[in-house]
């Protein structure tokens, strides 16, 4: 029997019903978790580190201080750690044809698997958020961000793991044509580490380079919600806001039609 | 309106020719490809209710047929339609009408617990919180699962893991449940129990059933008709019953007798072994009644015992995949 309710929440019931599951895997999964806690502040030390050894008239030059591209880092890193590799799920159930369970079902499986990625990559956000202030109050003595811009950066961070999450799973339908998605995903993944600037910021990359990088998705993921944690007042932050919706948008529709034509793919050579 | 109508359906596959690796001017030539039918013009149609067995050796298109019914597979050419739908064009619509099984891959989370696999399924099927606590109740209490509903699914022992996704199938009430080898890797307890579980429940709610086996069992314990398919092609479609009939025109009847060498020459029959105190005859019940071999063996032999076989589904499928006519008996042994 049909539960009672509009069309609507027979949509939505399930895919919250996906994102809650994530979230519980996540978090059930606690040496999991420790590891990538583990991982998280031993980059942030290093990074800590080599700032240190940074002459730091070169940081001046463009506004920069050693503190604030700390603080740049902690919420990079944090986006690139707590999204996780969804891609490689989606390889493996199309490599070994569990994907044909997944397509049996009412809720289309990219969907499916975006909510409970989402759903994972929420707890890991929270947990490396945590961890990643605790951090920064450690080492430059105070939180990585102003207060008065925090909602908008939790939005941000949130988008910026929706993009890479959209990435991936276009990445790993890449399996249905090339039988495997890891090379099209380590090309994807050097290309977000530098043009997404995960490391330092685009503000101190070359003109010309930044210019192109801050128009590409990459920088929607990484760049944007760093230079949110950075940013001052909130006139700052309707440009990085905008561009990552904008972003969204094509790669959600990019995604469906990859989807799409996977599934023909399959339909049409079996799995 | 039929539960499945299948009319003319093809499939046929591209693969690379054999030569295709062979050199490094791989690189340079085209790939050569060849076509491979794997389904060639089969049609059936099947009622609601039913319960229709779907065999063929290995390779024989089976599960290629069973993946266009669900829509994941589109067929060359013909049609099909299931429960109404056409299921390439209509695939997420017909999953809400349809449960399946597929024994050697599971719809469950391995890591949540059988529970959680179960809530889930309940909400992306939309059941009402009420129908559901209801229907799985009677499900867990018919497929005996109620004991391992906490644990995680990969923590579940083969037999425990197919009753639960068998339960997940019927989770929604499809009105049509595909069960591709449901009873594979199963030890002979769990098997029988599993048979008589599914065949009670799909007679009780009237659901139209299409399994594919190679276990004979489960052909003879859950079906009433069977549909044979042998190199993508239909070899035969006919009731249970009226199979065991056409094909099966001999039986063995063995007499335990008073007499150290019995011996009994009756039209119709033969002698297969003849040991002391007991005599082994194939009888072509075309020739002869089994009666009147009976009545015969009263007549000339003190009858201590006696017992008459009718030759096993297998060797029925066996004789089918062989390519023997309904019309010659199948051969003894």
């Amino acid at each position: 029997m049909m539960a009672t309710g509009t069309a609507q929440d027979l949509e939505w019931r399930p895919v919250a019903a996906f994102v809650r599951m994530g979230w519980r895997r996540s978090s059930s999964d606690r040496a999991s978790a420790i590891g990538l806690v583990l991982l998280y502040w031993l980059v942030l030390l290093i990074f800590w580190g080599l700032w240190q050894a940074t002459p730091l008239a070169e940081l001046i030059e463009t506004g920069m201080t050693r503190p604030a591209v700390f603080r740049y880092l902690v919420i990079t890193e944090c986006i690139a750690m707590a999204a996780g590799y969804p891609y490689r799920t989606i390889e493996h159930d199309i490599q070994s044809g569990e994907i044909a369970a997944g397509m049996l079902r009412p809720i289309p499986y990219s969907i499916a698997m975006l909510a409970d990625w989402l759903g994972q990559t929420c707890h890991r956000l929270l947990l490396l958020s945590i961890a990643g202030a605790a951090a920064a109050i450690w080492l430059t003595g105070s939180v990585p961000f102003a207060f008065s811009v925090l909602p908008l950066l939790v939005l941000s961070m949130l988008l910026g793991c929706a993009l890479v999450l959209l990435c991936q799973l276009q990445i790993g339908y890449a399996t249905t044509w090339m039988g495997t998605a890891a090379p099209v995903f380590w090309i994807w993944q050097k290309a977000l580490f530098v043009m997404g600037g995960l490391m330092i910021p685009l503000t101190l990359y070359p003109t010309g380079l930044r210019s192109v990088a801050e128009l590409l998705p990459f920088a929607g993921m990484l760049y944007w919600p760093g230079s949110i944690a950075l940013a001052q007042s909130w006139t700052e932050l309707v440009w990085p806001l905008g561009l990552q919706m904008f972003w969204l948008c094509v790669l959600g529709g990019l995604t469906w039609c990859v989807d799409d034509a996977a599934a023909r793919r399959i339909a049409l050579r079996g799995i | 309106m039929a539960a499945i109508v299948v009319d003319a359906l093809s499939k046929s596959y591209r693969v690379r020719a054999p030569d295709a690796h062979r050199t490094v001017t791989r690189w340079l030539r085209p790939v050569l490809t060849r076509e491979v039918a794997a389904v060639r013009e089969v049609s059936f149609k099947i009622e609601p209710g039913e319960r229709v067995a779907f065999i063929g050796p290995n390779g024989a298109g089976k599960s290629t047929t069973l993946k266009m019914l669900t829509g994941i597979l589109e067929p060359t050419s013909g049609t099909a339609t299931v429960a109404g739908f056409v299921p390439w064009q209509q695939r997420r619509l017909l999953a809400r009408r349809l449960g399946i099984v597929f024994g050697q891959r599971s719809q469950l989370w391995y890591h949540l617990p059988v529970r959680d696999s179960f809530d889930l399924l309940s909400r992306i099927y939309s059941i009402d919180s009420r129908t559901y606590a209801a229907r799985l109740a009677k499900l867990s209490a018919a497929f005996d699962i109620g004991s391992f509903l906490e644990r995680p699914v990969s923590e579940l022992s083969l037999g425990q893991r197919i009753r639960c996704e068998i339960v997940a199938a019927l989770l929604h009430a499809p009105e049509i449940l595909l069960l591709d080898e449901p009873t594979i890797g199963l030890d002979v307890t769990s098997k029988s129990a599993l048979r008589e579980h599914l065949s009670e429940i799909s007679r009780s709610a009237g659901t139209t059933v299409l399994l594919t086996s190679h276990d004979t069992g489960d052909i003879e314990e859950i079906c009433d008709r069977v549909i044979v398919i042998d190199q993508g092609r239909l070899l035969l479609d006919e009731p249970l019953e009226q199979l065991r009939r056409q094909f099966l025109r001999s039986r063995s009847i063995v007499l335990v007798t008073a007499e150290e060498h019995p011996t009994l020459v009756l039209a119709g029959t033969r002698v297969i072994a003849s040991e002391p105190f007991r005599l082994t005859l194939s009888v072509d019940v075309a020739a002869t009644g089994v009666d009147q071999v009976v009545a015969a063996a009263f007549r000339t032999l003190t009858v201590r015992d006696l017992i008459i076989e009718q030759r096993p589904l297998e060797d029925i499928v066996k004789a089918i995949y062989r390519g023997e006519s309904h019309n010659r008996p199948v051969q003894e042994k």
